[in-house]
Order: structure tokens, then C-alpha cells, then sequence
């Protein structure tokens, strides 16, 4: 017999968040933890100042796991900003080949339709003259629909490229609201869809 | 030398990043720290803080675990 509590599972994902004037995270390990967050490993700072909290969370779906890990770490330590969750939305060649088995020549020729049935996402951008960027979430339904190979982690890629951009877009907020029209601008793209039931 | 983990598990999963060239350090944060010595300026991937009492001290293994095989330097 299954009670609700049997129904979980542990959900792995990982979140990089900031802490503004934080040069480590020592003093700040009691707050977690009372938080709850001490199903993590938290790790940093980086080289660019940013930390990351790799859960093994309990919950009954991803969803849920990744929703109350966002929202206990923000709540955990003032002026904690969760800047995006991970595995990251946009991948260059050699993470889509680290993602999916391949090499990066092979990569090369999906995307120059070489190899394959042609048609490989556009990319999402350019860092350079030479670097690509996709979003994984166009190339993991790539290789779904045109391979029928599902890469691991594939399932969460729209769920994951949609609250990353939630999270820049709030990131934004207090700017655009001292720019009225700029912020009426953004409203007029949000799909009005999105607003929960 | 330092002082051995209290949950067994995540002892393991220390004793086994040590070997792989691994520095672990207690008496810091909750329990202490670990991390690889192979690049100072570009540390790989960053310093993971070890708690004292885990949630779940099998799956803070598995990241202690997770955190060594990651690592792409050459510890010297």
C-alpha cells in the first residue's frame, strides 16, 4: 500500500545562485540549513563570485523539487539571488556533444546536415566568430524527434529554459520599474497565458 | 591529519576523493570543506562545504562522489 509519503523520489539538479558581498558561504551554512536546504552541496565561490547548491531533493515530481528549492534558498539569506538552474538552457557544440554521447565532429555534421536527417535547430546566438550557441531545449526535442534518442535530463529542459527565463526577467524587475516604458514594452510580449490558473 | 566524519558514508565518500588526489579539511562550516589543489586561480569545480549532519548522509556521498569524478584537473 502506497502512502503519499512513499510516492517521492530524489530529484538532482543544481542551482547557481549569488549572495550580494559574500566572499564564501561559511557564515551562511546555519541559514541554509535551517532553511532546509541541507539536502545540498553547496560549493563556491567561483571564479565569477557565484555559488551552487546541488540537490538531491525529495518530492513527489521535478517540478515540485525544483520550485521549493528556488524559493527555500531565496527565503534562506538576505539579499540571496538564484540567478538560473542547471543543467544550463544554452549549450554550445561540446556541451551538446558532452550531453548527448558524442563527439564534437559529430555534432559538426548534425548540424551542417553531413549526417542525419538535416533540418538541426538554428542557433539560439553567437559568442564569437566562431562559437555557437543552441538552446538545449530546441536541440534535446532535435534529437527526440529527428534520432529518437532522448539525451538524460531531457524531460526537464523545457521546464528548466522556461524558469531560467522567469528568473533574468525578475532579475530585471527593479530596473524596468524605474523605466515605465521600457517595462510597458515588456509587458506587451508576456503571454497572458502564462498567469496561473 | 584530520578528524574522521561521523556518518560513515560520507567518511567513504571523503576517503575516496582524498586518494584521488583531493584536499579535505575539517573544522570549517558545519563539518569542513574539500576541494582540488590542482589549479589555485581556477579551482575545479569549487569548494564543496561538507555538513555535519546531512539530510541524507548516503546522498551527501553520492555528491562528495559526484564532486570528485567532475574534477578535470591533474591534483599535484
Amino acid at each position: 500500500m502506497h502512502t503519499p509519503t512513499d510516492m517521492t523520489d530524489f530529484h538532482t539538479f543544481a542551482v547557481v545562485f549569488a549572495i550580494p558581498g559574500a566572499s564564501s558561504l561559511e557564515t551562511h551554512l546555519d541559514e541554509l540549513a535551517a532553511a532546509g536546504c541541507d539536502d545540498a552541496a553547496f560549493m563556491g565561490p567561483a571564479t565569477d563570485g557565484t555559488f551552487l547548491a546541488e540537490f538531491d531533493r525529495e518530492a513527489p515530481d521535478f517540478t515540485t523539487a525544483v520550485v521549493s528549492a528556488i524559493d527555500a534558498l531565496t527565503g534562506a539569506v538576505d539579499g540571496l539571488r538564484v540567478q538560473r538552474v542547471c543543467p544550463d538552457d544554452l549549450v554550445t557544440i561540446s556541451a551538446i556533444a558532452d550531453r548527448t554521447g558524442r563527439t564534437d565532429e559529430s555534432i559538426r555534421l548534425l548540424v551542417r546536415g553531413a549526417r542525419g536527417p538535416g533540418d538541426f535547430p538554428p542557433a539560439a546566438g553567437r559568442i564569437n566568430d566562431k562559437t555557437y550557441i543552441w538552446r538545449w531545449v530546441d536541440v534535446a526535442r532535435w534529437f527526440e524527434t529527428a534520432l529518437d534518442e532522448r539525451p538524460a535530463g531531457a524531460e526537464h529542459a523545457r521546464l528548466i529554459a522556461a524558469i531560467n527565463h522567469a528568473l533574468q526577467l525578475s532579475a530585471m524587475t527593479d530596473e524596468l520599474r524605474e523605466h515605465p516604458e521600457e517595462l510597458a514594452a515588456v509587458a506587451h510580449f508576456m503571454p497572458p497565458h502564462l498567469e496561473p490558473a | 591529519m584530520r578528524n574522521k566524519h561521523p556518518k560513515k558514508d560520507v567518511e567513504e565518500a571523503l576517503q575516496e576523493a582524498e586518494a584521488a588526489g583531493m584536499i579535505v579539511k575539517d573544522g570549517h562550516g558545519h563539518w569542513g570543506v574539500i576541494w582540488c589543489p590542482g589549479d589555485e586561480d581556477d579551482r575545479c569545480p569549487r569548494p564543496l562545504w561538507i555538513w555535519s549532519t546531512p539530510k541524507n548522509s548516503q546522498n551527501h556521498a553520492k555528491q562528495i562522489r559526484r564532486y570528485t569524478a567532475r574534477c578535470t584537473h591533474r591534483p599535484t
